[in-house]
């Protein structure tokens, strides 16, 4: 017997699903749209957790994520080491994954450009205003003993470089000689283990940006053990949304006013344009990822209405 | 022909067809040919680059403040590395010891003969015998021109890429190919990483520290210490899992594993996810404001107390779930239901952003159709 | 007495210490506790050896008696063997064997960037797909339980896009709770929060206690049966 539409709909071959997610995805990659975010209380709290602190303090970032899992975490990472260098906090990177410290390398490569596009003429010193201490072995077995004792792993950083050598590692002693930890995490070892071991014995503020399977885990540390977590993209965008807002978009006003002769205002625009879309990873990958929900939205909802028209149905075919 | 073969088949239809949308709507599908490229790595410490003096250039970037040593013939890299590895001599107890500073030798890493820069903030140049020195002693970039493969193997990552998506039609030849690859990379990946950043530095490089210094001097000065005869011993022990008559005594290093494993996590989950959480949980239900009671966080304190507590009386199965206990169960199932419901969403989220990610490498690095 | 009773002293020994250093962070406890994470790690390495070695066995095993699908063994073992030279070797590495065995433009980095990545992070997007497949055909509000489920999940996607925003910007500010965005992150802060930390309590109940198990040597099932 031949099916008729609703047939069909409801018992559709999984691969058209399959199909209808990859183009939700690609199209609105391929015609590069994205929206305003709307920044939620906790990604203003661990915004205003490093804003709040004193210029030069003490920030130790953990790089515990590999390039399988950057989609997600590097638009938080970048955006974490932007706002650091911005406010003049002193970057102490090290990592708990073995791809971290690349990952480290790159990420604060590329924040350093972007500030120096921001700030013309503004140094950024290895060992002044920022040090990579590298991967070390040993999950949270790492934290454990930089929580007494930094030098006992930590003797040299990614270069080689005796940490007595280092400007920036003088006073260093162990976790409670940092103002802020932030912990951008994958998995184990992560946010939790820093929590565990590190931010909750030494009593130092945490703060955390994890994948978003991993987020809703983090949650019950809130507010007492973590300051806050960013949760995946989602996370990511709206903290780029406040950076932009708060730190970038007045900076950019100041100089335009500075300039105020058309040609560099054109320029700053055309900056401005291209940071928010294009170096705005967060952002822009929140496009594909809000049209994605509204289809995966879509599916629950018409799933449900086929499901209560069968049962609808069923029960009708008894009571005859 | 089989199914399999025909799915096969048709992914490398798909393959060719979206590599001619690169070339026609893209900037111009990734080269796969192999070509020269100038790539940029990051300098370790204790580096130094040779190269005769006539042909080295230096220039000064006015603007990023950074000094430009450009050989067009390439540098003789070299590494300074202490003259002896070994003990040091034994000193006088009672008297401190002078400090020793070790000889410094240059020890050959290897020789690149095309194009290469030096480039730093801080540059030390010293000439010698008709040779320039070039050290960088906080960091900086070496920027050579390399033979480079990146073409054929964004291709190949492409073609793996669309090889597991196929898996989505059906079981095929070439999703087998590369699901069996993966596991074999992965395997290897893992024991190459635990080899270089585990058992070298903390196994070998405290049990033959001088031997260790030679191929990983970025480890430091380290003390021989007899004590990781222990792992040593615990990690063989462990491989005689495979012999069957034998394999027994691998319980020793299980033992070890487990032993630490649950000493860690006993004081890690007692401090942190028990009394932490009890504690977290036991706030305040009447918040005040400025204004007096705040209904909004008196509301979500209250809810956020009945929670925990109606959850907990779920997971309690010492008495039967009847009367206030069997309500507070009941509601501890929808509370739980939401907190599962609430993952399911975030879930969804982690998964399209990986998804994401994959679609920007095939449609950026590949095909160039659109910008990262 | 060599098979159940010294690795019974050995985890004793070794949770307990890690225990005490807890407390006692200073010698001898404090030093013993970070040399038996660090004995740990070591050992650990090992059991990828011993997985290696595994592989190599069961694979090889598959080729040498040509059972079904053995090409497929000889792709894997051909990974498994190009990956382990090019790594412990560290070939083509910018800085030779002193360079850092991850360090760009390295064989081994090569091997990392363009084939584990790409089929990794593929497997993991794969779930994408199957999570949207599983929204239409299981998700269905069949109980009252299921619905509750269904709506957390529902109001947590739409809250985390910008549509979530659009569809009740109209809500006057006095009832701005009511808003799609607000009402989302109210979940997550409260009723999620809830059950995650029954859930983080009950957890870590039974991971003390199993913990506590092993240590005393209640719990002995990881060493096996008497006969091997």
């Amino acid at each position: 017997m031949a099916k008729g539409w609703y047939e069909r709909i409801r018992d559709i071959d999984r691969r058209w699903i399959f199909l209808l997610i990859a183009l939700a995805v690609v199209l609105p990659l391929l015609f590069e749209m994205y929206f305003p975010e709307i920044p939620t209380p906790m990604v203003k709290q661990v915004y205003d957790q490093i804003e709040n602190l004193p210029a030069g303090s003490r920030v130790l970032i953990d790089f515990s994520y590999d390039p399988a899992s950057m989609p997600e975490l590097q638009p938080m990472a970048i955006a974490w080491v932007r706002h650091c260098f911005l406010k003049r906090h002193r970057i102490y990177a090290m990592a708990l994954w073995p791809l971290g410290q690349q990952l480290a390398v790159e990420t604060i490569n590329r924040a350093i450009d972007f500030v120096k596009k921001i700030e013309p003429g503004r140094e950024i010193i290895y060992g002044t205003d920022f040090v990579n201490l590298g991967y070390k072995s040993g999950q949270q077995g790492v934290i454990k003993v930089v929580l007494t004792n930094l030098e006992t792993l930590y003797s040299t950083d990614i270069n080689g470089t005796h940490i007595s050598k280092i400007p920036m590692m003088a006073g260093v002693v162990n976790l409670k000689s940092f103002d802020l930890i932030v912990s951008v995490s994958a998995g184990l070892p992560g946010s939790k283990e820093w929590v565990q071991f590190g931010s909750d014995p030494a009593h130092v503020p945490l703060v955390s940006g994890s994948t978003a399977v991993q987020a809703p885990l983090l949650y019950p540390y809130y507010p007492r053990q973590l300051v806050g977590v960013l949760g995946g993209l989602k996370g990511a965008a709206e903290y780029e949304q406040l950076l932009f807002e708060r730190k970038l978009k007045p900076l950019l006003e100041k100089r335009l006013a500075e300039l105020g002769h058309p040609a560099g205002a054109e320029d700053l625009v055309a900056q401005a344009g291209q940071y928010l879309g294009y170096s705005q990873l967060g952002i822009k990958r929140m496009g594909p990822q809000t049209i994605a929900h509204l289809v995966i939205i879509a599916f629950i909802i018409i799933g449900n209405i086929t499901y209560f028209i069968d049962r609808r149905r069923a029960r009708g075919r008894k009571t005859r | 022909m089989s199914r399999g073969m025909k799915i096969s088949l048709g992914l490398i239809a798909v393959f060719i067809g979206l590599s001619l949308i690169g070339v026609i709507f893209g900037r111009g599908v990734t080269n796969p040919l192999p070509q020269t490229e100038d790539r940029e790595f990051s300098i370790p410490n204790n580096m130094v680059f040779v190269a005769p003096t006539e042909h080295v250039r230096q220039v000064y970037d006015e603007e990023n403040k950074k000094t430009r040593v450009v050989a067009p013939h390439g540098f003789k890299i070299m590494r300074q590395a202490p003259a002896e590895y070994g003990p040091r001599a034994e000193s006088d107890p009672c008297r401190p010891a002078p400090e020793q500073t070790p000889r410094l030798v240059l020890r050959d890493v290897r020789q690149e003969s095309r194009q290469a820069a030096v480039v730093a903030g801080q540059v030390e140049v010293s000439e010698r015998d008709g040779n320039t020195y070039v050290r960088v002693p906080n960091g900086g970039m070496l920027i050579e021109q390399v033979f480079s493969f990146r073409g054929v193997l964004v291709w190949f990552a492409a073609f793996l890429t669309l090889a597991i998506f196929s898996f989505m039609y059906d079981d095929n030849p070439i999703y087998k190919f590369s699901e069996h690859l993966f596991v074999g990379v992965s395997a290897a990946y893992w024991m190459v990483i635990g080899f270089w950043t585990v058992m070298v530095p903390n196994l070998m490089g405290k049990l033959w520290p001088t031997l260790v210094a030679r191929i990983n001097p970025g480890v430091g000065e380290v003390e021989r210490s007899w004590l990781y005869l222990i792992p040593l011993v615990f990690g063989l022990i462990l491989l005689m899992r495979l012999s069957r008559r034998h394999g027994w005594i691998s319980r020793w290093s299980l033992a070890f594993i487990v032993g630490t494993t649950a000493g860690l996590n006993f004081v890690g989950y007692l401090a942190s996810d028990f009394v932490g959480q009890i504690e977290g949980a036991m706030g305040p239900l009447v918040i005040t404001g400025p204004h007096g009671i705040d209904a909004g966080a008196t509301f979500s304190a209250v809810v956020l107390f009945i929670g925990v507590l109606s959850s907990l009386v779920y997971f309690f199965f010492s008495s039967e779930h009847k009367g206030v206990m069997g309500l507070a169960g009941r509601l501890g199932v929808w509370f739980l239901m939401i907190t599962f419901g609430a993952s399911f969403g975030y879930t969804v989220m982690g998964r399209v952003a990986l998804l994401v990610g994959r679609m920007e490498f095939i449609f950026a690095d590949w095909l160039n159709v659109i910008i990262k | 007495m060599l098979r159940r009773t010294i690795p019974m002293i050995i985890t004793f020994v070794v949770g307990a210490v890690l225990v005490v250093s807890f407390f006692i962070p200073h010698r001898p406890f404090g030093q013993l506790g970070e040399d038996f994470s660090v004995f740990f790690d070591i050992i650990s390495v090992f059991a990828f050896v011993l997985g290696g070695g595994n592989l190599v066995w069961i694979h090889g095993d598959k080729i040498s008696k040509r059972r079904p699908g053995w090409g497929y063994s000889v792709v894997c073992l051909l990974g498994f063997f190009v990956t382990l030279v090019m790594g412990l070797l560290k070939l083509g590495n910018p800085w030779g064997i002193q360079g850092d065995v991850t360090e760009a433009g390295s064989m081994f980095n090569s091997i990392y960037e363009f084939v584990f990545t790409p089929l990794s992070s593929t497997m993991f997007a794969l779930l994408a797909f199957y999570v949207a497949s599983a929204s239409y055909r299981a998700f269905r509000a069949k109980n009252i339980e299921a619905t509750i489920l269904l709506v957390a999940a529902f109001l947590i996607l739409l809250g985390r896009t910008f549509v979530g925003a659009l569809l009740t910007v109209w809500v006057p500010d006095s009832l701005a709770f009511l808003r799609v965005p607000n009402l989302a992150n109210w979940v997550m802060m409260t009723p999620n929060l809830s059950g995650q930390r029954a859930l983080m309590i009950g957890i870590s109940l039974g991971i003390i206690s199993t913990s506590l198990k092993l240590i005393l040597g209640i719990e002995r099932n990881y060493l096996g049966a008497d006969s091997e």
